[in-house]
Formats: C-alpha cells, structure tokens, sequence
C-alpha cells in the first residue's frame, strides 16, 4: 500500500491548501529546518486517520492548537487533512476536517470512499482498521526520537504489553488468536444445540416406552378377541347341535306349539264366557220391563190419544168463546179495536167451523193410569240378552271343538321325549343368549382395539417425525468433531505460528542490523518472547550497554524486520531518525532506506542529513522536497532544487 | 524485497499433520479468509461467528 497524495489545510504550519501530490512507491525526502513542520506532517497523517495525535511527551494536543495561526487571524476556524492511499486495486479518500466554533472544538468529521464510494460510518472505521491499524501505526508512522521506546521489549514484564500486541498484529497472529476465540464460540453454540438435542432425545425414548406399551395393549386385546370369537364359535356349534336335535322332533314341536296355541284358546273362551255370563245376568234385571211394555204399549197409546183430543177440545173452547165476544161486541176481544163488517163475518164463519165438533172429555183416572204407564218402554236389554245368551252358547260349542282338537294332538304327542326337547330348546336359547352376549362383548374389544391402533400409531408418527431429527443430530456432531478438530489445530498452530514469525523477524533484524552497524563484532540479534532484541557478539553472547545509538539502528532493524515480514504493509514516514547516529550508521541507513518498505518518507533537517549524503543515495530518491519558511506562522512545501 | 514471510496457512496445515487429523480441503484456507477482517468491532467479531458456523456446519454436512 501506497501514499498518493497527502492535502492540508491550515493545519499547524501549513498555512491555506497545500501539500504532497502524485506520489509513486519509492524514497521521498522531506527536508526542513526545526520548526517547519516535519513533525508536523506526521501527525497531519496521524489525526486524518485516527483523529488525533500527541506531543512528544505523550500529550493529546488540542484541535485549537493545531489551526493555524495566520488563518485564524484572518477569520478562518477550520482546517482539513486528506490523504489518498493506494491499497492494490482500491484507493480510499480519507478527509478529516476540524470545526472551531467560538465556544471550542466540535468533534472531528471524517469523510471516507472506497474507490468513489462513501463510506459508512462502521465501514470506515473497519477500513481504516484493515489500513494501519492505530495500534500499528507506531511501527510505520514515528519519530526517531521515540525510538528508544522498543528498548521496553527487552524487558519481558508488562510496560511493553502494547508494543508486543501491536508487533503481533501487524505480524498476522490475531487472525489465529480471533480463529481460536471465534472457534470456541462456534463450539459453544454447537454444544448448546447438542444439549437440546439431547432432551429431544429423552422425549423419543418416552415416546419409545409408550409404542411398546401400546403394542402390548394392541396384544392384549387382540387375544381377548380372539378368545371371544372362540366362544363365540362354540356356542354356535351348541346351536347348531341342538337344532340338528330339534329338527327331528320338528313337527311334534310344532304340534306342541299348536296344542299349547290351543290350551290358551281353550282358557281365553272359559274365561271370556264367564264375563259374558257376569253381563247376561246384568242384562236380565232389566228384561222385565222390555216384557211389560210389549203388553202395557196398546192401552198407553189409547190413553195418550185421548188425552191429546181433550186437550184440543180445551183450545177450540176458548177460541170460540173470543170469536163470540168480539162478534157480539164488534170489538176484537184481545187488541180492542173495532171491527170491519168483513171481519165480523169471516169471525162468524170460524165460530160456526169450530161450534160443529165437541170433544170427549177424558177422566181423571185416564190421567193417572197414563202417567204410570209412561215409564215403561222398551230399553232393549232383552235383546242384549238374548245376544249374550247367544254368543255364550258358541263359545262353549268353540271350546268343545277346540277340546276335541286338543285331545287328538295329545293323542299323537304321546311318544315325544318332551324332557330331552325341552332341554334342547332351553340349551339352544342359553346358547343364543349367549351369543348375543359374546357379540357386544366382541364389538366393544374391537372398538377400545381401535383405539389402541390410533394411539398407536400417534405415537409413531411422533417417533418418526422425532426420528428425522437423527440426521440432525449425526451432522451436529460431525459439526462439533470438526470444531474440536479445528480448535485444537488452531490451538497447537498458534505457538508453532508465533515461533515462526519470531524466527523470521529475528532473522530478517539481523540481516538489517548487520548492514546497519558498523560494529563488525556484533553477528547477529536475538529475539525474545515481546520481541525484544539483544545484541549477540561472534561468540554468541549478548552485548551489554547499548549506546544510544545502536539502540536506534536495533529499532530500525525491528520496524524494517517488522515490515518485511507484516501481513499488510503500509508507507513509512521516519521524522527525524538521525539525531544520535553517527556518520557511518547515518550513511548505512540512508542506502538501506530504499528497502526497508515499498514507500518510505523521511523527514529530516539539515543538521541530521547532509546534501552530500542524499546525493550518495540520489538512484534510491524518488523526489525531494522542502519545507520553506514563510514567516513564523507560515510553511509552504516545495519540491527542492534537482528534486 | 524478498517475501519469506510465515504463512499461517503452512503453520496450521502442519499442525493437522501433526495430530493426525484431516481436515477437508481448503477449509483452514476459508477460515482463514473469513478471519482476515482483524477488526475487534463488537458487531464485526459477531458477524464472522456466524459464518464460521456456517462454513463448520456446511462442512460437517460433507463429511463422510
């Protein structure tokens, strides 16, 4: 990964819009006298990417310290830091800018693409995360004067922790240490899956339990059919035994059945006569009066008669007697009014019709006879009597025949084994109850058979459906096999992994250190478990006392050996590297700065770097540049004579 | 610049061989793959879980 372009915009020294355009992979050198913003650049490159960036003394410097001072003179409150990087096929835009309002800083805004895309919030941070990590920026972004700091990784208790973390992170060992943490989480949801699979389990080995016993149920049952239709078999072969029997005897049974038909006809007629003859007896209290009346009935009639025409002559009496007073006084003797001439007459005419005819006047004993004689009539009891006498006279003629009929069939009955037909009958209607008994018994065990089956076959289908799950639970644990398989490899990997990357850091640091040093005793560096490096002289034993400056040219071999051997790589930019180098360590690393990365930029000042040292390693520059005062407040940057 | 850099993939592939166990093909390389994003993000480390266990589970499916 490459720089390709580093913009800024009042910030610090760089005063308005400025900056480093059109870079390739290569050495640049950035040269400037202390105070115009070597430093500064570096931590331009720091803030746009993190947002942030500290003094040398470890302190977070204040976004109203870093605007620049002539733009906010002149009014200005913002300042910006963009930088274009160029990782294989994809290039991401990365702008930071800074807000100072009046009442103090807002929070830094971050704008960042992908190749002209936007990205989100999370995206950008992930990008920049993938990128150069913060925690590794202190191997490819740093000062010289810091330098000194990885002598903590010759101490192995706790003040180089973060160092060591970040040399692993650039190395790749999180990838195994996320594998191994993320392998374990995998297997715990795995054995979460395992654990409800196994009371899936539990439940099919009740659902198991509960199959058998209703196959057993089914059993059961099925034997107690069986059993009734045993039965039932052999109370028909009685049936079938006593009518074999039966049928020899059939038609005296038939001549019992009818002789017995007879008897109760026999009885119903005795009985029956003697109701009849209870009514008949009944019926004959009254005869006596139907007799009377046929020999009263002439003379009641007589006497009736004359008793009508008397009173007929009562009624002409009277009716002659009005005529004749109205006709006598020609005044009609009921309304009172005067009569017409024609009137009078035709009342003459009508008492002359009625004068002619007179009447018998009956007796009082004719009243009195006729008045006893009324009640006898004829009630027609006699002739209900006459008709019972009757009906019992053929009921008796009935019985006689019936009892002639009787006697007969006795007759011919004398030689049936009654005792044994009877027996025979009373067996075969045990027998037939018997079946009807075994019948209701059958149906209601095939019924509760029937519901067993069902039962059953719930429950199977609940072990077949729970039975699917098996293929579940195979490919669950073949799962699990392959994550323990998987983590135990990661596990045995990640050591061997680590030993690795320390052999080759160790052994690329000392082929740097021995093109570095211009101590021709020292042969190699030996690395320890935070990556720390001692010295070792041809003897093998580590050289004490270090100098400050072979403390600076082993840092350097470490960030170069870091570098070649990171899983990603990114631009070096050194700010000031040279400050307790000699000469010949100066010379050594310039010519080796050309390998140490794809990109590297160094930042140096006059006192630290000579032109006639940079003109020694002239093939490895790719360009110069230099930062120009201005006034105090100002830096412009420039690219520098025969850059 | 020469890159003789470790390869985990050398380092884990060794590992197997060296516990007897056989791994299918490209699986460790797949794994690898989807660890390469670093990131301590909570939402990221999530996210590469679950397709961790789906690429163990797709795997498992597949084995003999």
């Amino acid at each position: 990964m490459i720089m390709t372009s580093l913009r800024l915009t009042d910030f610090g020294i760089f005063y308005g819009n400025q900056g480093l355009t059109l870079l390739q992979p290569g050495l640049y050198v950035v040269h400037g006298h202390n105070g115009r913003g070597k430093t500064t650049l570096l931590n331009a490159i720091r803030w746009c990417l993190y947002g942030r960036y500290s003094d040398r003394q470890g302190r977070v410097v204040p976004p109203e310290v870093t605007l620049n001072r002539q733009a906010r003179r002149e009014g200005r409150a913002e300042f910006v830091v963009e930088v274009i990087l160029l990782d294989g096929s994809d290039e991401y835009l990365l702008r930071r800018k800074q807000f100072i309002s009046p009442s103090g800083p807002a929070p830094s805004q971050l704008y960042a693409e992908r190749n002209g895309s936007p990205l989100t919030s999370g995206e950008r941070e992930r990008a920049i995360d993938q990128i150069l990590g913060e925690q590794v920026s202190q191997f490819f972004l740093f000062d010289g004067e810091q330098l000194q700091r990885y002598e903590l990784l010759l101490h192995e208790d706790g003040g180089s922790t973060l160092i060591k973390q970040g040399i692993e992170q650039i190395l790749g060992l999180p990838i195994i240490d996320n594998s191994l943490a993320d392998l374990g989480s995998v297997l715990d949801e795995l054995n979460k899956r395992l654990a409800r699979e196994a009371r899936a389990t539990e439940q099919l080995e009740r659902l198991g339990v509960r199959a058998e016993q209703a196959q057993a149920d089914l059993e059961v049952k099925d034997s107690e059919i069986a059993l009734l239709g045993r039965e039932r078999t052999e109370q028909r072969s009685v049936i079938a035994a006593k009518d074999g029997f039966l049928q020899k005897y059939e038609n005296q049974i038939e001549q019992v059945k009818k002789l017995e038909t007879l008897d109760e006809r026999i009885a119903y007629l005795k009985q029956n006569r003697s109701q009849l003859r209870g009514l008949l007896a009944e019926e004959l209290q009254e005869t006596w009066r139907d007799v009377l009346a046929a020999a009263v009935d002439p003379k009641r009639k007589e006497l009736e008669r004359t008793v009508e025409k008397a009173q007929r002559g009562v009624s002409i009496g009277v009716l002659r007697e009005l005529l004749e007073q109205s006709v006598s006084q020609h005044r009609c003797a009921l309304c009172k009014q005067a009569l017409e001439a024609d009137d009078e007459l035709q009342m003459e005419a009508e008492w002359s019709r009625h004068a002619a005819g007179t009447s018998e006047t009956p007796g009082t004993g004719d009243f009195v006879l006729l008045q006893l004689l009324a009640p006898i009539v004829d009630t027609g009891h006699a002739r209900i009597a006459i008709g019972l006498d009757s009906t019992i006279a053929d009921s008796h003629s009935q019985e006689l025949a019936l009892r002639q009929e009787s006697s007969r069939l006795r007759e011919a009955l004398e030689n049936l084994p009654e005792g044994e037909v009877s027996d025979a009958q009373r067996y075969r209607d045990r027998a037939q109850q018997e079946i009807g008994r075994l019948n209701t018994a059958i149906e209601q065990a095939t019924q509760e058979r029937a519901e067993i089956d069902e039962r059953l076959q719930r429950t199977r289908d609940e072990i077949r459906k729970a039975n699917a799950n098996t293929g579940q639970r195979m490919e669950l644990a073949r799962a699990i096999d392959l994550a323990q398989n998987l983590r135990s490899i990661f596990g045995v990997a990640k050591g061997q992994y680590r030993d690795q990357l320390r052999d080759a850091v160790e052994a690329s640091a000392s082929e740097v250190f021995r093109s570095l040093t211009n101590e021709p005793e020292f042969k190699k560096l030996r690395i320890n478990g935070s990556y720390g490096l001692e010295i070792l002289d041809a003897h093998g034993d580590e050289v004490g006392g270090r100098s400050a400056g072979q403390e600076q040219v082993v840092a350097l071999s470490l960030i170069a050996a870091l570098n070649r051997n990171a899983r990603r790589r990114a631009p070096v930019v050194m700010d000031t590297p040279f400050g307790r180098l000699d000469p010949i360590h100066r010379g050594n690393i310039l010519r080796f700065l050309g390998h140490l990365a794809e990109q590297v930029f160094l930042l140096v000042h006059g006192g630290e770097v000579r032109d006639e040292d940079l003109a020694k390693i002239a093939g490895d520059i790719r360009e110069r540049f230099e930062l120009a005062r201005v006034d105090p407040d100002r830096t412009t940057i420039e690219v520098a004579a025969g850059g | 610049m020469t890159d003789n850099r470790p390869d985990p993939i050398h380092a884990l592939n060794d590992a197997a061989k060296e516990m007897h166990i056989a791994l299918p093909k490209g699986l460790i390389e797949e794994i690898l793959e989807l660890e390469s994003d670093t990131s301590t993000e909570h939402s990221t480390r999530t996210r590469t879980v679950a397709a961790l266990m789906r690429v163990i589970e797709t795997r498992a499916k597949l084995l003999p």
